[in-house]
């Protein structure tokens, strides 16, 4: 099975195989959780209102229908809370590289301890902590509701995460070649644009996605900075509980169509999620 | 996502030819972002650390010694009456011990599951990469969605938990309206979510584990259990100090999914620290009395990250 093995191959057979199945067992039972929430969500949503609450369960053998996605939509606009959420990730997370590149770049380069320890203070702090003082600001000043107040909101999530990814792919880099640079008369800011940047694309992509995810994700900012125009899909599904009547099947819904782009983005980008999650943890 | 590459890749057309000219000429603006690059280029980020960082800290001290309901009449100075009032507060308590109640078990499940999983992923088998990005799920997907699935699960009268339970002859499972049982249900739901999350740190330090003591107890003939105790597993323990540290850290912090599913209840009975400080601020509108909450658990927060950076760095110098 592992190539240790090997040599030994032909006495082990039969203990092998068996070791081969206790390895997929565990591996069901680990993967077990995972998919049977995502089941329960999907299916959840797929039908009608009577068979969500029959006991049993009709685990399959129910006709899918498509009327909680249409509910779902016609209640709420969906595609102004899509745009919102989409748009606030993405403003936030290049708003993250476009000031996390340079500091991750001198906290590298010129091994910035104080920087980099007052950056991690802010990936500290409780966002709870950060959005009181903020909700009260913003209502003096009559920003509580904007996209200016959201994205500010959403740089505490970016913007610290972005810099602890790019410090490892900027420390990669030998040393060296920034030295290079400099001698051939690049110019200290030109050895940040022309050869550090272009030699971390990688790491670029990888912060982008992963701040992307964690803007698209997040609840409380726009909790409570957003108002009716400019919430978020997260806000947007959880007021289904406000409602009179709990209707899980829109819900399900809902929760699918929030859910499914991460997905997608997940199995298109597992390398760089798989990257950025540990870089960003370890530093 | 090609978006974010493209955008600062950009700019170097101006921007180097720039300093090239103030390097040779000596001076004007360009001479001073050569001479202080280390200053000039990460000058936004610390604006912004002063902005998301410096205020909202400074005002929460300032707010913790007023007393203010946000109405127009300004702040009233009381002095530290809030945070003596915090300590007589049953509530805060509750929430001081629910927040260690459900922080140590939800840390506790996940770094045990976390490793074991790391061990799993770290051999080789056929549909590793898809398995694992199937693992990787619950970190991804979105907390407020995936809490509405949960708290319709653990619903008492749809719930399928209930149900598969009583299907096997168990006890019907509503935890989460149960207040003896909603922190631990609540634990299992965040250990759910953050479990990957160990997993990928504890793989990554598994890969980097050195060959030589495998060689080494290979030749004396250990076995694998043997290997994984006395090698691997200590060995690991850096890196599980590091990813159980970053757990700790974020899981008091935990706010959707309690918020979602229990929004502190049944009572006040889920109602960490966090959502405490929450409520009191923005659904009671005591600023002032929620600033000094909200002072105790950034010095929670703070507190235990410097305890474990101090316990990391001496298991560091000490193996």
């Amino acid at each position: 099975m592992t190539s240790s093995d090997q040599p030994r191959r032909p006495r082990m057979r039969p203990r092998t195989v068996l070791r081969m199945i206790a390895l997929y067992a565990i591996l069901l039972i680990l993967l077990l959780p995972a998919g049977f929430v995502f089941f329960w969500m999907v299916s959840s949503s797929l039908k009608q209102g009577v068979d969500i609450y029959t006991m049993p369960p009709k685990w399959l053998s129910f006709e899918p229908t498509l009327d909680n996605y249409e509910r779902a939509f016609e209640r709420t606009p969906f595609l102004r809370y899509a745009f919102n959420s989409a748009f606030i990730a993405t403003a936030s997370s290049l708003l993250g590289l476009a000031i996390g590149l340079p500091a991750a770049y001198t906290i590298a380069r010129y091994n910035q301890k104080r920087l980099a320890v007052s950056l991690l203070t802010a990936r500290l702090l409780p966002a709870v902590a950060f959005l009181v003082p903020f909700f009260i600001l913003f209502t003096q000043v009559g920003l509580v509701g904007s996209y200016p107040a959201l994205i500010l909101a959403h740089l505490l999530v970016t913007f610290p995460l972005t810099v602890f990814i790019m410090v490892n792919f900027f420390e990669a880099v030998p040393s060296e070649l920034y030295e290079a640079g400099e001698v051939d008369g690049a110019g200290k800011i030109g050895v940040f644009f022309r050869i550090a940047l272009p030699l971390t694309k990688t790491g670029m992509v990888t912060s982008g996605i992963l701040a992307f995810i964690f803007s698209w994700n997040d609840f409380k900012m726009a909790l409570v900075l957003s108002n009716a125009e400019t919430r978020t899909l997260p806000v947007a599904v959880y007021n289904f509980v406000h409602e009179a009547s709990l209707e899980w099947g829109p819900m399900m819904a809902y929760a699918t169509v929030i859910t499914v782009p991460i997905i997608v983005l997940t199995l298109l980008a597992q390398k760089h999620i798989v990257t950025g999650m540990t870089m960003g943890s370890i530093k | 996502m090609s978006a974010p590459h493209t955008r600062p890749t950009q700019t170097p057309p101006e921007r180097p030819t720039r300093g090239k000219r103030g390097t040779r000429r000596g001076g004007g603006f360009s001479w001073f972002t050569e001479r202080y690059d280390r200053f000039v280029l990460p000058a936004p980020a610390f604006l912004l650390v002063v902005l998301l960082l410096v205020f909202p800290v400074a005002f929460t001290l300032y707010m913790s010694l007023h007393s203010w309901n946000g109405g127009l009449r300004p702040p009233e100075f009381v002095g530290l009456d809030n945070f003596a009032r915090t300590l007589e507060d049953a509530r805060f308590w509750g929430g001081v011990l629910r927040t260690g109640y459900f922080v140590g078990l939800a840390v506790g499940m996940q770094v045990v599951l976390g490793v074991a999983a790391a061990l799993v992923f770290h051999r080789k088998f056929v549909g590793r990469g898809a398995a694992r990005a199937f693992f990787l799920f619950p970190m991804i997907a979105t907390p407020a969605a995936i809490a509405l699935v949960w708290k319709m699960m653990f619903d008492p009268t749809l719930g399928v938990l209930s149900y598969l339970s009583q299907a096997v002859g168990g006890p019907p499972i509503t935890w989460t309206s149960d207040p003896n049982l909603v922190i631990p249900a609540l634990a299992m739901i965040d250990t759910w979510q953050w479990t990957p999350l160990v997993m990928l740190i504890v793989l990554a330090g598994l890969a980097a584990l050195p060959h030589e003591p495998y060689e080494a107890a290979r030749i004396d003939g250990a076995g694998e259990l043997r290997v994984l105790f006395s090698i691997t597993l200590p060995l690991l323990r850096p890196v599980v100090l590091t990813a159980a540290m970053f757990r700790l850290i974020d899981c008091i912090k935990t706010f959707d999914t309690i918020m979602i599913i229990t929004a502190g209840g049944p009572g006040h009975s889920s109602e960490i620290l966090n959502l405490y400080a929450f409520n009191q601020n923005l659904s009671f509108l005591n600023f002032g009395y929620g600033s000094a909450l909200l002072v105790w658990l950034t010095l929670l927060v703070f507190g235990v990250a410097i305890l474990l950076t101090i316990a990391r760095r001496k298991g560091a110098t000490s193996s």
